[in-house]
């Protein structure tokens, strides 16, 4: 039994199979097998083996012929360790024994070697050894699994989904009802894979390390999302624990449902616009489930990742138009243009690597000089609009004049829908992203071109304290209410009064009850947070007094270090709602 | 990985048994697994223990491609 432990990104416990995905999406189907079946494994895995030591010897002679010697050696290696029968009786023991599928036995038995490896650590030659068994467990695998190799969207059993990297289409495909938990390598707490697993309420842990070469596909999982941690092969008492802890979770549920309909209003009668955060069209529905008076922030980038081409404008009308017509006429859609850097673009021919991609060519900028794929995408907005309320918003705004830009192309794709005679809302309110530092300090000016706001506070924080959050030798840097942040808050905050448009905020911090009190201060009146979080930020908001969310906020404006303003918000957080459990 | 597989192709070649110790860790010369996980690295030293017909020629080639892995 392993334990290992991650980035909590998304809550929940799960038990179930794990399925490994390495970088072919090899899996396992399955991992025992009846003891009528042995024979048949035992034969499958003689003839695997015997397969795949032909070949290796064959591109040893091929290979050799063509480079020479020392360049058919490696393959020579491998036919060599195929043919010792010392490999074949141990996997062939392991089937015996433990009634382990022929591909299981082969996993199992690969990844021990390499544990060993591992564990003797010695560098250079054992990358090396390890690198050939692995290739030698893939070879093994393929052709034990044939032509029936499957693909992610071909699940049909319970799977925890292990891999080193996931990208945002991959998760997108992901179905809640098979796919019951999440663990990855990399990534962070705001990465994509976290954002979406939340969104899909998967319960998903990033950030573990090294962890591919401890578990088989097909091993027993536990995964608990809330805690950040993984548990391979649980022993039996373990195994009773999280089954009690999930029934306990699930008994629970959530516990503010019942304020699904109610308002979001002080006690003192001030009232803030909850809106839901989405990535999908299909999440729209669970807005509206969970509360939401609106979408804050449609974030559009997963019409763009990992596909072929760029989206169509019909491909971003429909999706526009589904959430358009499913919150209807009356609930506002805020709509982000495209909100990524050319790195992020799989189908990208990689010319320029750029340094410092969060300081590069993305969003805004890379719109603006990719004007017909920004036209394509306003196009379609526009055409969407006589579908409700929509409104548009551009990221990373960093001067004023990028945001003139963006009005003048605008204008441009109006003036040409309306010479083709084509049908679309005029004076459809535009915003600004407040992220970057440099719009923060010019909101006074800012304000005057827009109709909106919407603070991203997850790269605001970044930004303004130059602290990777997902770079764990700096990121204890990273906090929302560092007291700089919580002055260009009230910064933006007062131009955004002062010029009479509205300030949103979107962003992990809006979905925080610990922070809810000193938005609201602040005189922040709109928060967009992921739609799972809505019931517990009205839950404190209608527990809030404006005089007393007005006082916290002047404090915290007094403190002086961000540790300071945490356990001060703690505290009255504590005071305000003593039957919440403390995170 | 190289001399490994020279060293175990060679062993396998011969009809005399061949062992290598590192340490109090034996390994059977005939299998590159065996010699993987003895994970014997540069400036190691290893015993080798060869027996049976031919040992003599066995050994001193085998020592010979520890010597110069090349």
């Amino acid at each position: 039994m392993q334990t290992k432990y991650g980035v909590a990104a998304s809550p929940g416990v799960a038990i179930g199979y794990a399925l490994v995905l390495d970088t072919e999406g090899v899996r396992i189907p399955r991992r025992v097998v009846s003891s009528i079946e042995v024979p048949y494994e035992l034969q499958r895995v003689a003839v695997a083996i015997q397969h795949v030591a032909e070949q290796a010897r064959r591109r040893e002679r091929e290979v050799t012929a063509k480079l020479g010697r020392d360049a058919g050696r490696i393959f020579a290696a491998h036919a060599f360790l195929l043919e010792d029968q010392l490999l074949r009786y141990d996997i062939e023991t392991l089937i015996r024994s433990e009634n382990y599928s022929a591909e299981y036995a082969v996993s199992r038995h690969m990844r021990s070697k390499v544990k060993m490896l591992d564990e003797s650590g010695v560098g250079e030659l054992a990358t090396r050894g390890k690198a050939d068994i692995i290739d030698l467990e893939k070879q093994l695998l393929h052709d034990l699994l044939g032509e029936k190799r499957e693909s992610l969207d071909n699940i049909t059993e319970s799977v925890i989904v292990f891999a080193h990297d996931l990208t945002p289409s991959e998760t997108a495909q992901f179905d809640a009802k098979t796919v019951i938990g999440i663990a990855t390598e990399s990534g962070g707490p705001t990465s994509h894979t976290a954002i979406l697993a939340g969104a899909l309420s998967i319960p998903a842990v990033v950030a573990v390390g090294k962890l591919l070469n401890d578990v088989s596909g097909g091993d027993l999982v536990i995964i608990d999302g809330g805690e950040g941690l993984i548990i391979i092969e649980p022993d039996r008492d373990t195994i009773l624990k999280y089954e009690e802890l999930r029934r306990m979770q699930l008994a629970v549920g959530d516990p503010y449902e019942s304020l699904k309909d109610a308002e979001a209003i002080t006690k003192d009668g001030t009232k803030v616009l909850l809106l839901g955060n989405i990535e999908f069209p299909s999440e729209a529905p669970t807005c509206l489930e969970r509360g939401a008076e609106g979408v804050g922030l449609y974030r559009t980038e997963f019409l763009y990742v990992n596909k072929s081409t760029d989206p169509t404008e019909e491909e971003h009308f429909e999706a526009y138009k589904e959430v358009l017509s499913v919150m209807g006429p009356s609930r506002p859609v805020v709509i982000r243009t495209l909100d990524l850097g050319a790195d992020k673009f799989t189908h990208a021919t990689g010319t320029n690597v750029e340094k410092n991609p969060f300081l590069g060519l993305r969003s805004v900028r890379y719109c603006l000089v990719n004007k017909t794929l920004f036209k394509t995408q306003l196009r379609a907005i526009l055409r969407a609009s006589i579908y409700g309320d929509v409104q548009i918003m551009f990221p990373m705004v960093s001067t004023v004049m990028e945001l003139r830009q963006c009005r003048s192309i605008l204008r441009e794709v109006e003036e040409d829908l309306a010479e083709a005679g084509i049908d679309f809302k005029r004076g459809i309110p535009l915003g600004t992203m407040i992220e970057v530092p440099s719009a923060a300090i010019m909101a006074d000016v800012l304000a005057k071109q827009v109709d909106f706001f919407s603070i991203g506070t997850n790269d605001l924080v970044q930004y303004t304290l130059a602290a990777d959050r997902n770079n764990e030798t700096v990121a204890s840097l990273y906090s929302p209410v560092d007291p700089a942040v919580l002055r260009l808050l009230r910064m933006v905050s007062d131009a955004g009064t002062a010029a009479g448009i509205t300030v949103n905020v979107c962003g992990e911090m809006s979905g925080e009850p610990l922070y809810v009190s000193l938005l609201v201060g602040l005189g922040l009146r709109q928060l967009s947070a992921t739609p799972r979080k809505i019931s517990e930020i009205k839950h404190v908001i209608r527990n809030l007094t404006l005089a007393d969310a007005t006082r916290v906020a002047h404090d915290a404006l007094q403190m002086e270090s961000a540790r300071e303003v945490t356990t001060y918000l703690r505290e009255h957080l504590r005071r305000l709602l003593p039957d919440t459990v403390d995170r | 990985m190289r001399p490994a597989t020279d060293f175990a192709e060679l062993a396998v070649s011969g009809l005399c048994d061949v062992a290598v110790w590192k340490g109090d860790k034996r390994a059977n010369g005939k299998s590159l697994w065996d010699l993987i996980g003895l994970c014997v690295m540069q400036h190691n030293e290893v015993i080798l223990e060869v027996d049976g017909d031919g040992a003599h020629d066995v050994i001193n080639r085998l020592a010979d491609i520890l010597a110069h892995p090349g």
